[in-house]
């Protein structure tokens, strides 16, 4: 049988402290994807390091400049605060479109950042995977068709699976920060800067270090939001993951776009955030046309292959349906 | 007459929803060791090398089996034949394990045995197998190109079938569709996974099994391991789930019944969700050519449909059968239905819900609704102007059959008065709407049975039948019927089955059990209230002796005439007996072949399609169906749920996903398998007619239980046609099919 020491921390420091001594010690929260990684064989972790015993990490704070959300908040507790559906609905709405109530109710905020992949050959250990083991050249990454599912942004030349998350889609549209923290001290990485694109040479998608710790996510206010929207195209209705999301974020005074934030899941390696487009809305009025052209703009870089050629088109759509669903939908108007 | 037509809830409802049911493999067993079966990681080739010792090393692990050391298991050679009363079952021929060489994704390597699961499944990650695949490439359907002749359609049908002239009508008729029609790979998973709990004693085996059809498998493990049927019981007390599946012997239940003989301790192993995928059967998916000849008055001269099936490499058989349906569903005079089959690597494939209807009126009633469109009729309108008024396959009149009842009443409920014939011409807030209905019908079939009843001292009755619980609610109705056929009050009947020891049934498949199971139970019931009758009337002490036999009902469990009775607990007293217990066999008679029995339905589709995306919702179905007499409305009820759930699931998400570069599954768990959940279901209004059919049976029942999955996928495509003018002619639909959608 496969042995694992488990520890309780208390502290973060005490976290990150017992994490280093070790090797192939991982953080557990929620478990919901790791004990599965377990299960199927692809984890083999030496320890887990338990980070629910340390205190004051389930809060979700208004600081009146942010909302902030610690790292422990089920996804159940962030989706129904009233902080977020008052001040950050979108991740509520991005939120509740993931997975199931149950798995939610586990599921918590630094773990959802974390989630890995969900392709069927990162759980086929049989399968090469370059997000599996490094050095691993994913078999859908040189088949000359692609295959269905694959990313449209970020390919690279090891794994183009699509970042699984539909929290961090949303919380990307609401340009949010990820809080980290290190046996020393403290740092805020923008989302889009926490995530990098696969790489080759090792297995990880983010900038998080060996010492470091997601303590939480702060979300500013600054922008002014007051329209949002998430709508997650999938072949199932409930317990899917997407086929292709969109998450938008508006801050429309009297008919005029002042900022926008647009992103879309299952469409890159990582959360995608499309700031060209974003730049283009900025100053415009909330138009249908205005958004079709936003939306023109967002996959004007996109790389299909032939097999997930039709994301692109639906790409395009779902990006103007979301952000007429935004347009409709005001702050506090919706949940 | 009181207990039949009630809506009664089922006997083991509460104790299902309260978990106090044990199911096969919750039976508790002194010294039951575990295994985990390992399972291959290509669908073609062999395996080279095979590594067991890390797995032998464990601590608990008693023995590894590979196909270097597993004792010889023979091919269940009746496999042909499955739904034959003569108990004949068997999923496939190839038996794994017995040579080196893999012939379908997920196909058994090795199984550990230990002291426990956990053991068992940890050992079982650290065998190492090597393999030489062999290359191949694939297609999504099976392609005609490379169809071959079928082994046998359910091993009564002709698998190519013709009635008049097909192609010469086609060809002089004044209107012609020709289109083609696939359907996909699709997996039952029952929340139950398949697993087998052998326990020998003596040189007999014990099996405990869920399983659709516990004389099949007796036959079929017995044929496994070339032992007499005699020394196998097969016991299967209640099964969570089958759906089709679970009817025909899996080799899964053979390899662990000879495990547990060599490792001498009673074997239980599961299946992992998993391997439910590759090795236990599915639906194969079709690929179908279909033509049809009209006139431009809207009569059909011809349909000609050439289905190509998907089957396995080692044996050419095939359940999704899509040409039988549509042979007597219209009164077209010339028909041809030829079915053929094209090898790929998969495990043999078994029946799942409404097997051969789902993918046949799928195309047919696709086909129609496009005829419609051609011809410029309602879709109403065509079905009535064909309507079959006797069965064209046999030459034979219905028993009943009330089909244009269910179009006029579900058009009623439905609305469809409201429907603007002009593609893509209704809107409800922003969405385009579309409504679409399609025909179903399913033959209410009959197979031979046997039961006994038994009259105890303490004034209840013993109903001893062998068929299977599998969730429709079969004890349930057993007991109405047992009950209005004794006359003997519902709370005083028992019913006892899924033991082979019990009386012989045949399988808990095709909708067949009411008309088979449950006109048996009728009528050993009648013998024995018969024999209870005699027992009084030639008795001298009873108070109705001498009476005429035929003026003497019992009622509430008293024999009486009105004026004169006596409790039956009194005359068995009398005969000085602890029980009288009757027993019984029904056969096929002379009288069931004169006329055809079918059940009918009209579905009736609602569906929304975001014009931007294209993205599709179900809105609200409507189903009329005619059933005959309905033994409980509740659970038949219920049956047409699950039916329209799986259609739904047909239609709109469910599809295997297959890497078509190597044939192996890719979307095997139910993450990733898309089955409904409860946000794909729309408002279900279903109903029944309210007619019986005393020309079917003496229950005056027809089939109920598979007609709810057919006909509803070629509804809802054809409301999305009429939503869209995108007509989806692969199954299932999927948001990039209605991508081209005009703004």
């Amino acid at each position: 049988m496969n042995f694992f020491q488990y520890t309780e921390a208390k502290t973060a420091r005490d976290a990150i402290k017992a994490k280093q001594e070790k090797e192939a010690s991982y953080f557990i929260a929620g478990g919901s994807n790791l004990v599965d990684m377990m299960k199927e064989g692809i984890q083999h972790p030496q320890q887990l390091v338990d980070i629910n015993t340390i205190s004051g990490l389930r809060d979700i704070k208004n600081t009146g400049d942010t909302v902030y959300l610690g790292t422990l908040a089920s996804n159940t507790a962030a989706a129904e605060s009233e902080k977020i559906i008052n001040f950050a609905p979108l991740v509520s709405q991005s939120l509740v479109k993931g997975a199931t109530q149950q798995i939610r109710n586990m599921a918590t905020i630094g773990g959802n950042l974390m989630q890995e992949s969900r392709c069927p050959f990162f759980y086929d250990v049989s399968a090469a995977c370059g997000r599996r083991t490094a050095g691993d050249v994913c078999p859908t990454v040189t088949a000359k068709d692609g295959i269905r599912t694959n990313a449209l942004f970020g390919l690279n030349e090891s794994c183009n699976t699509p970042h699984p998350s539909d929290m961090a889609v949303g919380m990307l549209a609401l340009r949010s920060k990820v809080v980290l923290q290190s046996k020393k001290d403290t740092r805020k990485l923008a989302l889009d800067k926490f995530y990098h694109i696969p790489v080759k040479e090792n297995t990880k998608i983010t900038h998080l270090q060996d010492d470091e710790m997601i303590v939480g996510v702060e979300i500013p206010l600054e922008h002014g939001f007051n329209h949002s929207a998430y709508l997650k195209v999938r072949d199932r209705k409930s317990y899917a993951f997407a086929l292709i999301s969109g998450a938008a974020a508006l801050n429309i005074q009297t008919g005029t776009i002042l900022n926008a934030g647009l992103a879309s899941g299952w469409v890159g390696t990582i959360p995608w955030r499309f700031e060209e487009a974003e730049n283009f809305l900025q100053g415009k009025a909330a138009t249908e046309s205005n958004f079709r052209q936003a939306a023109k703009i967002a996959i004007s870089d996109a790389q299909p292959k032939k097999n997930n050629a039709f994301k692109v088109k639906l790409l395009e759509k779902i990006l103007v349906r979301t952000l007429l669903m935004a347009k409709e939908t005001p702050y506090g108007t919706n949940n | 007459m009181e207990q039949i037509t009630k809506p009664l809830n089922r006997v083991d409802g509460p104790d299902k929803v309260s978990g106090k049911i044990t199911y096969a493999n919750d039976v508790a067993i002194d010294k039951l060791a575990f295994g985990y079966l390992v399972s291959a990681t290509i669908a073609k080739g062999r395996v080279t090398s095979i590594r067991t010792d890390k797995a032998r090393s464990q601590k608990g692990v008693l023995q590894v089996f590979t196909h270097e050391n597993m004792p010889k298991l023979y091919s269940p050679p009746t496999y042909i034949s499955p739904f034959d009363p003569s108990g004949d079952s068997g999923q496939q021929k190839h038996v794994p394990m017995q040579d080196d060489k893999i012939v379908y994704d997920l196909q058994y390597v090795a199984l550990v045995v230990a002291e426990s699961f956990e053991v068992a499944q940890e050992a079982g990650h650290l065998i190492e197998v090597s393999y030489e695949e062999e290359k191949g490439t694939y297609e999504e359907h099976p392609n005609p190109k490379d169809a071959e002749e079928l082994e046998f359609l359910f091993g009564i049908m002709e698998g190519d079938y013709h009635r008049g002239k097909p192609e010469a009508a086609f060809e002089a008729s004044e209107v012609k569709l020709e289109q083609t029609y696939t359907t996909q790979t699709m997996h039952h998973q029952p929340m139950e996974r398949h697993g087998t709990t052998a326990v020998w004693n003596a040189g007999r085996l014990t099996v405990y099994e869920p399983t659709a059809w516990i004389f099949g498998h007796r036959k079929g493990v017995a044929e496994m391991l070339g032992m007499p049927v005699e020394d196998v019981t097969v016991i299967s007390p209640y099964v969570g789930g089958a759906f089709g599946g679970k009817g025909l012997v899996a080799p899964h239940t053979g390899i662990i019944a000879a495990a547990a003989k060599e490792v001498n301790r009673p074997l239980r192993v599961e299946l992992t969700r998993k391997q439910l995928f590759g090795c236990v059967g599915l639906r194969s998916a079709t690929h179908s050519e279909v033509k049809i000849g009209a006139e431009k008055d809207g009569t059909i001269n011809s349909i000609i449909i050439h289905t190509t099936g998907e089957t396995p490499e080692f044996q050419k058989t095939a359940f999704e059968s899509s040409v039988i349906a549509p042979r007597m569903m219209y009164s077209n005079p010339n028909m041809r239905a030829k079915m053929e089959v094209a090898p790929v690597p998969m495990s043999g494939p078994v029946p799942m819900r409404s097997p051969g209807e789902a993918s046949g009126l799928f195309l047919l009633e696709s086909a129609l609704d496009e005829l419609s469109y051609k011809l410029g009729m309602d879709p109403i309108a065509l079905r009535k102007k064909n309507h079959a008024d006797i069965n064209l396959e046999t030459n034979l009149p219905w028993t009943s059959k009330h089909l244009n009842e269910c179009y006029d009443v579900g058009a009623k409920k439905f609305g469809w008065d409201k429907r603007n014939p002009k593609i893509g011409s209704m809107r409800k807030d922003g969405m385009l709407v579309g409504y679409g209905m399609a025909s179903g019908s399913y033959p209410t079939l009959f197979h031979p049975a046997s039961a006994k009843a038994k009259f105890l001292a303490d004034g209840t009755v013993e109903l001893i039948v062998g068929t299977q619980e599998i969730g429709t609610g079969t004890n349930t109705i057993i007991r109405q019927i047992a009950a209005d056929y004794l006359g003997v009050a519902i709370e005083k009947i028992k019913v006892v089955m899924g033991n082979t020891r019990y009386p012989k049934t045949p399988p808990t498949v095709a909708a067949f059990t009411a008309a088979s199971v449950g006109t048996t139970v009728a009528k050993v019931c009648e013998q024995l209230k018969t024999n209870l009758i005699r027992r009084a009337t030639t008795n001298e002490a009873s108070p109705l002796f001498g009476l005429k036999a035929e003026t003497l009902n019992i009622s509430n469990g008293t024999i009486t005439n009105g004026t004169k009775e006596e409790s039956l607990q009194t005359t068995l007293k009398r005969a000085g007996r602890p029980y009288v217990e009757t027993q019984l066999q029904t056969q096929y008679s002379p009288e069931m072949f004169k006329k055809s029995s079918s059940s009918f339905g009209a579905n009736f589709v609602e569906v929304e399609v975001d014009p931007i995306t294209g993205w599709a919702s179900l809105k609200r179905i409507v189903g009329v169906y005619d059933c005959g007499k309905i033994i409980n409305p509740k659970t038949a009820h219920s049956q047409l749920i699950g039916g329209c759930v799986f259609a739904i699931g047909m239609a709109m998400q469910e599809a295997a996903e297959r890497d078509l570069s190597n044939f192996r599954y890719l979307n095997s768990d139910l993450g990733g398998y898309h089955m409904p959940v409860q946000a794909d279901i729309p408002d279900l209004d279903l109903s029944f007619l309210d007619h019986t059919d005393k020309e079917a049976n003496i229950l005056e029942v027809k089939s109920v239980g598979e007609l709810g999955g057919v006909g509803l996928q070629a509804a809802i495509m054809n409301a999305i046609y009429h939503a869209t003018g995108i007509r989806i002619r692969s199954l299932p639909y999927k948001p990039e099919k209605l991508l081209e959608i005009a703004e």
